[in-house]
């Protein structure tokens, strides 16, 4: 489910005071663009099954030679 | 000798002549240091110069040598190091006006086995801001321009060892690779770039952020595959301050320069980063796998079920923990980053950590289907970037030219110059990239060749094979030394 474009600038406006940023709105709006469609991309990461993966916390490539 | 004549050395040749002292490392250096001297204001491949330094290191490896002390093939030897590792006493920058002054008090290990090798450190080298980047069109540092053509970009993050090395203002460089560093300017530049398996070299001493923690390696920039292995020999290895290391033995790499390569099978890796290849690019590579098969290889075409997810993981991966290592500097110093490299660190913050293990939950299933790969294939090839070098322009504008289609030079997968180098820092494995031809515009096109975990020895036995059959690595850009 998409995050509406409304609800990511305001985590940014969130994320701004927390920080203390001062961002301007131009820049909410560019972080906020760019958070959305990382999100797009994502969202193909829930598209597949995952049952019973154990997620690679640590990538041990020795355990595979 | 000239500085003219440092366009034809090797380590492995200067190595030699070091050792029976026919080459003084103190001339060497000076040379080198001349060199740098006419064409860093050209390429902008240095940000800082260490000469006074260089020239009591190579005076130092001058005494011990006469005394009988040789220490081995890197001793006397002139490097430069990427300006995103530890340096003592010298500044190390990222790439960044946060970090402008910084000066440590420690080497990065890398570093320190440089010098425990008897190295010459020549300096530091730019690269893209904090290394989140492939162009090294540095806000803060300037652009290095591309020894073959200055209108173009040498690439990156590594771009300033990639452009010094091709333009033979070191013999070798140290770069660090989180989703193309090493082995994209490398390509651009005309050298040889490795990123080995995650964990070969030791990590520690690399500035936190310029790098996701589980996708970073610390990589090798040469001129031809035996300088490579001679290098991995020298700095590889476990390391008590990185517990990311990998705890196992370094093989004798140069002893697989010139080894059978005959039935080798070799996976020719297809996917979604072949839309942003242009025809010249894949013409390149099909007649060097013409040279592969010729050399007695076996080639055939392979892919992985969930290929298409590697950039959703790869990006996912990276901003989460590059955004981790960059909140301090984002929360007192967020002015100080150049908008761009900012906005994108705090969109990373708004990612969820469900999404974040939901990408690593993927990783796994991409890891274990390269894996699957390995019972058919013993190594994989691919290009390592798509297109050749950018003009400088074309980056600044945004938009690559890909056969008479405009697309975004970058878009929410990251750069469109990183996409067939990322299965190999989502996974782990080693891959390294070689020269296997030239533009019609005289710029350099790379080849990567992978394998599995710690199986360098394999890349290093095919690329030098390759190396040996072709001529593209004795070329060099028309640089006017003097």
């Amino acid at each position: 489910m998409e995050v509406k474009i409304s609800a990511m600038k305001d985590a940014v406006r969130k994320l701004d005071i927390e920080y203390g940023l001062n961002l301007t709105e131009e820049e909410v709006d560019e972080i906020a663009e760019q958070a959305q469609a990382a999100q797009r991309l994502f969202q193909k990461l829930y598209e597949i099954d995952v049952e019973g993966v154990v997620p690679a916390l640590r990538i041990d490539p020795a355990e595979k030679s | 000798m000239n500085t003219q004549d440092l366009e034809y050395f090797t380590i492995a040749q200067l190595a030699q002549d070091i050792e029976s002292r026919s080459i003084s490392p103190v001339e060497l250096t000076r040379l080198f240091l001349e060199r740098i001297e006419r064409l860093n204001p050209i390429l902008n491949a240095y940000v800082t110069i260490t000469a006074d330094n260089a020239l009591a290191a190579a005076q130092k490896a001058e005494d011990e040598i006469a005394q009988g002390r040789y220490r081995g093939p890197l001793h006397g030897i002139p490097f430069s190091i990427k300006d995103n590792l530890a340096t003592r006493e010298v500044r190390t920058t990222a790439g960044s006006k946060v970090l402008n002054d910084w000066r440590p008090d420690f080497d990065a290990t890398v570093v320190a086995k440089l010098k425990d090798a008897g190295a010459i450190i020549l300096g530091k080298t730019n690269l893209h801001e904090w290394a989140l980047g492939g162009t090294t069109i540095n806000p803060f540092y300037g652009t290095t321009r591309n020894p073959w053509d200055l209108n173009r970009i040498a690439g990156g993050s590594s771009g300033g060892s990639a452009a010094a090395v091709a333009a033979s203002l070191c013999l070798g460089s140290i770069g660090t690779d989180s989703a193309q560093s090493v082995r994209n300017p490398a390509s651009m530049c005309g050298v040889v770039g490795l990123k080995p398996t995650y964990g070969r070299i030791s990590q520690y001493g690399t500035v936190p952020g310029t790098g996701a923690y589980s996708c970073n390696h610390t990589g090798i920039l040469t001129k031809s595959v035996e300088d490579s292995a001679i290098v991995l020999e020298a700095i590889a290895g476990s390391d008590p301050k990185d517990p990311l290391s990998a705890d196992k033995p370094v093989p004798k790499y140069t002893e697989s320069i010139g080894a059978q390569v005959k039935k080798l099978r070799v996976g020719i890796l297809r996917g979604y980063f072949e839309e942003v290849m242009t025809a010249e690019v894949k013409e390149i590579f099909s007649q060097a796998l013409a040279v592969l098969k010729q050399l007695g290889m076996e080639t055939e075409e392979v892919t992985i079920p969930h290929m298409d997810l590697l950039p959703a993981v790869k990006v996912c991966t990276s901003r989460v923990e590059n955004a981790s290592a960059h909140d301090h500097n984002l929360r007192t110093r967020a002015r100080d980053y150049s908008p761009q490299t900012r906005n994108a660190y705090l969109a990373a913050l708004l990612i969820p950590a469900s999404t974040y293990l939901m990408a690593q939950r993927v990783r796994r299933i991409i890891c274990d289907e390269f894996c699957a790969l390995l019972q058919r294939v013993q190594l994989f090839a691919v290009p390592t970037v798509g297109f050749p070098a950018p003009t400088i322009d074309e980056c600044k504008e945004g938009w690559l030219d890909i056969d008479g289609r405009k697309i975004r030079r970058q878009d929410e997968r990251g750069g469109a110059d990183s996409l067939c180098a990322i299965p190999f820092n989502v996974t782990g494995f080693p891959s390294m990239s070689v020269c296997c031809g030239f533009s019609k515009a005289g710029t350099p096109i790379g080849m990567q060749i992978a394998s599995g975990p710690f199986q360098e020895e394999r890349i290093f036995g095919v690329a030098s094979a390759y190396e040996q059959a072709t001529d593209w690595s004795k070329r060099r850009p028309a640089m006017k030394a003097g």
